[in-house]
C-alpha cells in the first residue's frame, strides 16, 4: 500500500496567501492554522496522499506549492 | 456552436449601451476580440467629476489574463483594481482595501482575514448556512402560497442567502442587514440606470453609500474591542500587523469590500445558476439524477456566470506581453468572463455542462496573490443554495426573462420571475 514514490512537500512562504484550497483537495497534508498560517502535517507524502498533495500544488491560485 | 461575429473596431467596451445587449451578443463580440491577434485599446467611459484617464487595454483570451494576473510585480493592483478611473482620494480611502493594495502589506492583512474562510473554519459555518437557506426558502414558499404562486427569486433566494452569511460572520445586528444590502446595491450598480437615476450623481451616492457601510462597522468595531467575540470583527480589530493594528478606516474598508464581494457574487452565481438549468433543461435533469455531480457542476455555474466580468492591473514597468509592447502606467482590464469562454482552453466553452472536468475557470479570479478570498465560501453557498433548491422546491420554474443589471463589471440579474407550481 505504501510502496509507491514518495515526494517532498514544500511551501514557498512569499507566495502562500492562505487561501485553503490546498486544505479543502488534501486535508491529510495541509492545514491553515488558527493564526492563518498553512502548516504541512506531512511533508513527505506517498501513493493516495501523493496525488491529492499534486491536485493540491496545481489547484494553488498563487503557485506556492512543490510536491517532488 | 457557431456564431457570428462583429467586426472587432465596431466594439466598443466603454459604451454603456455596449453591456444593456443580449447575453450571446456580448459573447460573440468578446469571440471576435479573443480571436483577434492585437491587444485592444479603448479610451475610458467619462464618469462626471472624474477626470478623463488614457485609456486601457483589454485582456481576453485565458493565457494573457493568466499571464498578467500571475506576475504582481508586473501588473499591479495598488494603482487600482475595481474601476477604469483613477479614483480620488476620498474614494480610494473608502474602496482601497485588500482587492487594491500590493504586497507586502496586502500579504499581511489577507493572511489575518484569511483564516476566517479556510474549510475548516468554514465547516462550523456549515449547518448555519443550511439552517439559514431552510428558513429563507420557507419564507419565499409562505410567500408564494400567500399569493398567486409567483416570486422573484433575487429578492427572496439568492439576495439573502450571501447577504445573511456575509452579516452573520462580521457579527452584523440583523436589523442593519437591509440597509447592508442596500448600500452594497449602489455600489456595485456601475451606473445602471434603475439604480442610478441621475448619472451626475454616481460620485456622490457611492460616497454617501461607502459612509453608511463605514458607519455601520465603526459602531460595530468599537463594541468589539470593549466586548469581544469570535466574529470576524472581532478579529479584526483585535489583530495587528506587525505591531500596528488596523485603524478604523481600515477596518471599514475591509468590511466594505467584503459586503460587496460577498453578497453580490454569490447572489449571481444563483440567479444565472437558476436560469442556466432553467435554459438547459437536459443538464438539470442530469445532475437531478446524479447528485456526484455537484461538485463540478457548481463550479461550472461559476464559470457561466462569470459574476465579476473584469478586475484592473496597471504595468508597473515597460513590458511585453501578447508579443506586443506595454509602458510603464498602461491600464489592463483582465476580462474573466472572455477567458472563461475561450476556446483554445475550453471544450465547447458555448455549451453548459454541470459534468465539465478539467474547468480551469477564472471565475474567482486567475492564479495570483489576489485568488478570491472567498471562494471556498461561495462554493459551499452556491452548493447548499442548488442542494435545498432541488429538495424543498422541486416545482420551481422560471416564468419570465431575467432583468439583467447594465454593468460591465458585474454579470448581474437583478429581477428573475419564478412561481411554484404546487407540482412535483
Amino acid at each position: 500500500m505504501t510502496d509507491g514514490p514518495a515526494a517532498q512537500v514544500t511551501v514557498d512562504r512569499d507566495l502562500c496567501v492562505s487561501s485553503g484550497m490546498c486544505e479543502s483537495l488534501a486535508p491529510a497534508v495541509f492545514e491553515i492554522d488558527d493564526d492563518g498560517e498553512l502548516v504541512v502535517l506531512q511533508d513527505v507524502v506517498q501513493d493516495a496522499l501523493l496525488a491529492d498533495a499534486q491536485a493540491a500544488a496545481r489547484s494553488c491560485p498563487t503557485r506556492a506549492l512543490t510536491v517532488t | 456552436m457557431s456564431m457570428t461575429l462583429p467586426e472587432v473596431d465596431t466594439i466598443d467596451l466603454s459604451d454603456p449601451e455596449f453591456w444593456a445587449l443580449l447575453p450571446h451578443e456580448i459573447e460573440a463580440a468578446f469571440a471576435a476580440l479573443r480571436r483577434h491577434d492585437t491587444i485592444p485599446f479603448y479610451a475610458e467611459p467619462e464618469i462626471p467629476f472624474l477626470p478623463v484617464g488614457p485609456g486601457y487595454y483589454v485582456l481576453t483570451r485565458h493565457a494573457d489574463v493568466d499571464a498578467a494576473s500571475s506576475q504582481p510585480a508586473l501588473f499591479c493592483s495598488g494603482e487600482g483594481a475595481v474601476s477604469i478611473a483613477d479614483l480620488p482620494e476620498e474614494l480610494r480611502e473608502f474602496y482601497g482595501s485588500l482587492i487594491s493594495m500590493d504586497d507586502p502589506r496586502h500579504a499581511k492583512i489577507r493572511r489575518i482575514v484569511s483564516k476566517a474562510f479556510t474549510p475548516r473554519r468554514l465547516e462550523s459555518l456549515i449547518a448555519n448556512v443550511e439552517t439559514l437557506t431552510d428558513e429563507i426558502l420557507a419564507r419565499a414558499r409562505a410567500l408564494a402560497e400567500a399569493g398567486d404562486g409567483t416570486f422573484d427569486l433575487v429578492k427572496e433566494i439568492s439576495s439573502p442567502l450571501p447577504l445573511k452569511i456575509i452579516c452573520r460572520m462580521m457579527g452584523i445586528a440583523e436589523q442593519d442587514h437591509a440597509l447592508v444590502l442596500e448600500q452594497s446595491n449602489v455600489i456595485l450598480s456601475g451606473g445602471d440606470p434603475e439604480i442610478m437615476t441621475d448619472p451626475e450623481q454616481v460620485i456622490v451616492l457611492v460616497l454617501e453609500a461607502g459612509a453608511a457601510l463605514a458607519g455601520i462597522v465603526q459602531r460595530l468595531a468599537e463594541e468589539r474591542l470593549e466586548n469581544p467575540t469570535d466574529d470576524l470583527t472581532t478579529a479584526l480589530v483585535r489583530t495587528d500587523v506587525d505591531g500596528e493594528s488596523l485603524t478604523a478606516q481600515e477596518i471599514a474598508s475591509f468590511f466594505i469590500l467584503l459586503c460587496v464581494a460577498g453578497n453580490e457574487t454569490t447572489r449571481n452565481a444563483i440567479s444565472q445558476g437558476v436560469w442556466a438549468l432553467h435554459e438547459h433543461p437536459e443538464q438539470k435533469a442530469r445532475w437531478l439524477a446524479d447528485p456526484s455531480l455537484t461538485k463540478t457542476a457548481v463550479e461550472e455555474i461559476v464559470r457561466w456566470a462569470s459574476p465579476v466580468r473584469w478586475m484592473r492591473r496597471t504595468a508597473t514597468q515597460d513590458l511585453e506581453l501578447h508579443g506586443q509592447q506595454f509602458a510603464r502606467g498602461d491600464k489592463f482590464l483582465l476580462f474573466y468572463s472572455s477567458a472563461n469562454r475561450d476556446e483554445t482552453v475550453f471544450t465547447d466553452p458555448q455549451v453548459f455542462d454541470v459534468g465539465r472536468s478539467p474547468n480551469p475557470h477564472f471565475g474567482f479570479g486567475a492564479p495570483g496573490p489576489h485568488f478570491c478570498l472567498g471562494a471556498n465560501l461561495a462554493r459551499r453557498e452556491v452548493t447548499v443554495a442548488f442542494q435545498k433548491l432541488f429538495e424543498q422546491m422541486p416545482d420551481l420554474e422560471v416564468v419570465g426573462e431575467p432583468d439583467r443589471l447594465r454593468s460591465s463589471f458585474v454579470n448581474g440579474i437583478k429581477r428573475l420571475p419564478v412561481r411554484l407550481t404546487g407540482r412535483t
